[in-house]
């Protein structure tokens, strides 16, 4: 506890609440057809949940800002032209933001594709699902990018998958301050504090960044 | 070897490329050595024909090839014989599988039309569509206890045609995919479960009592509300009319919570006890009243429980301490005890 109590001291590391987390988590739906979960997930306090018909560049500002992905299976994806539509969507985003939370949602599954492209997404819903279940993944994902246990265990796993050697917390905390300059994240200063390659760098570098550059709005 | 088998001239099994295919033009019932060049060597090859079967078969040529040409066709021949039974008896299997689940969602969906049709009536009212919310409005409150129930019932139905896919999915279609364990209130799931049935238990007078709890279980929601509607609808079919439904909890152990579902319900004679988690089992008394249905309902709450790394345990009154009779049929105390793992 000692060093925890250390840590809640430091005024630069932020320490959330549900609701905090609810109010800077950016939630994109991206459905050709309305889907009514999104407005319930909206009324429970997610106030950035929205909705799209498609995604039309990658690199666009909305797209780089949300944190947690909905996407549907059919009917999405076309812009893009990806031949099996919301599945080469949702492997695309993954591949461009692996650490942003991707699930995918659909009525119907292609089982052989779906299974190949279920491993490289976050988590995968039925479209009958009840509202609560979509609350509860939204609610775990959010946690993942912003609840500081969380962030800490994410940069455990990567750092053990990669080198073997298991992070102490409180070295984990330490090198989340250094890592910074000037408000943004050096990413030299990832690979040397937490000595990996600069694949697994960069997913560490985002995860720090979406965790300390997300001031509580008002 | 290698081999194409036809029935009337249709292919039904090959182990080779059609297009690069020496197996084409042959006299039937005849074999002839020729020099393969696609392997380089002398094989022989030929077409057996027997019935509406023919094998087209090409092997390596040796000493005494024509013989084993032979046999070999032969057990082909009878090979693919037991493979169309097998055949049929597989499409049977989910023929079984799929008429199930069609017959389970029409009876669900007739009662959501029955109750939608309570709400709006598509051919009693010719006026268009512009008056079609006021007609709703008013169906609405010229009898607000029946239509509240009839929106009661859409939901139950809908979470019964929702539990049935999530079934088909999970059971039938070798589905391997991982749980979604998360950690959940106990007391919250299976609130919002009883929530649908209300009507039901208000129908037969059944008082459901449920205790508080504030623990949380590590589960997956789909699987486990699939156990709670099918054991909560049995609850509606088989209790007592006028009698308690008592929920409560109690931790086994620091890692696991004990839910108990005590009912004064059909009788579950005691030689039942073995076969009523069986697939296709349904109660003495339950058929005797034809409220059973097509005896899937326990196989699939003990399935699911255990989905979950949960046990479900069946206790039965052998004293018969509380045997009561209502309108003809006997009723039992008996206990449905839930285990499932605390977060």
């Amino acid at each position: 506890m000692n060093i925890l109590n250390w840590f809640y001291k430091k005024p630069n590391i932020p320490q959330r609440s549900l609701d905090d987390i609810k109010r800077v988590t950016k939630i994109l739906f991206i459905d050709d057809i309305k889907f009514e979960v999104v407005e319930k997930i909206s009324t429970n306090g997610w106030r950035q949940c929205s909705r799209v018909k498609d995604i039309e560049d990658l690199d666009h500002a909305d797209v780089e800002k949300t944190h947690i992905f909905f996407v549907d299976i059919q009917g999405v994806g076309k812009k893009l032209n990806f031949p099996d539509e919301g599945l080469g969507l949702a492997r695309a985003l993954k591949e461009k933001y692996p650490s942003k939370a991707v699930i995918l949602y659909s009525s119907e599954g292609k089982r052989d594709i779906f299974d190949n492209t279920l491993s490289i997404v976050d988590a995968r819903i039925r479209k009958n699902a009840d509202t609560y279940e979509f609350l509860k993944l939204t609610e775990k994902f959010a946690n993942q990018a912003f609840s500081l246990e969380e962030c800490i265990q994410r940069i455990q796993k990567l750092v053990k998958d990669e080198t073997g050697e298991f992070l102490e917390l409180s070295l984990i905390k330490t090198n989340l301050l250094k890592v910074q300059n000037k408000g943004e994240i050096d990413s030299d200063k990832v690979l040397k504090a937490f000595k990996v390659t600069a694949q697994s760098g960069s997913i560490i570098g985002t995860i720090i960044k979406t965790f300390l550059t997300h001031s509580v709005s008002p | 070897m290698r081999f194409i088998i036809k029935e009337n001239g249709k292919i039904l099994v090959k182990n080779i490329d059609l297009n690069d295919c020496c197996l084409d033009n042959l006299i039937p019932n005849q074999t002839e050595k020729y020099f393969c060049n696609k392997k380089k060597e002398f094989r022989r090859r030929g077409v057996f024909k027997k019935g509406d079967i023919e094998v087209l078969l090409c092997i390596n040529e040796a000493v005494d090839s024509t013989r084993i040409w032979k046999s070999k066709a032969i057990l082909l021949h009878d090979f693919i014989e037991t493979f169309k039974d097998l055949k049929i008896e597989l499409s049977k299997d989910f023929i079984t599988i799929t008429d199930r689940l069609t017959h389970n969602l029409k009876k669900y969906n007739a009662h959501c039309i029955q109750a939608s049709e309570n709400i709006l009536d598509p051919y009693s009212n010719s006026s268009g569509t512009k008056s079609q919310i006021d007609t709703i409005k008013s169906n609405l409150t010229l009898n607000v206890s029946k239509s509240s129930s009839s929106l009661l019932k859409i939901i139950k139905n809908n979470k019964l045609i929702q539990a049935e896919l999530s079934v088909y999915d999970r059971l039938y279609k070798f589905n391997n995919e991982k749980l979604e364990k998360l950690s959940h209130s106990i007391h919250r799931l299976i609130k919002a479960t009883l929530s649908a049935f209300w009507d039901s238990f208000i129908e037969n007078n059944v008082v459901v009592e449920i205790e508080n709890c504030y623990d949380e279980v590590n589960v997956d929601y789909e699987t486990i509300t699939v156990a709670l509607v099918h054991l909560i609808d049995n609850c509606t079919k088989y209790t007592c009319p006028h009698s308690t439904l008592n929920i409560t909890f109690s931790k086994l152990n620091s890692k696991q919570l004990i839910i108990t579902f005590k009912m004064l319900s059909l009788r579950i004679y005691e030689y039942e006890l073995d076969e009523i988690f069986n697939e296709g089992f349904s109660g003495e008394l339950s058929c005797y009243l034809g409220l059973n249905g097509s005896g899937t309902g326990m196989y699939i709450i003990k399935n699911f429980i255990e989905l979950n790394g949960g046990i479900l345990n069946l206790k039965i009154d052998t004293n018969h301490s509380k045997n009561m009779k209502y309108n003809g049929s006997e009723y039992e105390e008996n206990i449905f005890e839930i285990i499932l793992p605390l977060t």
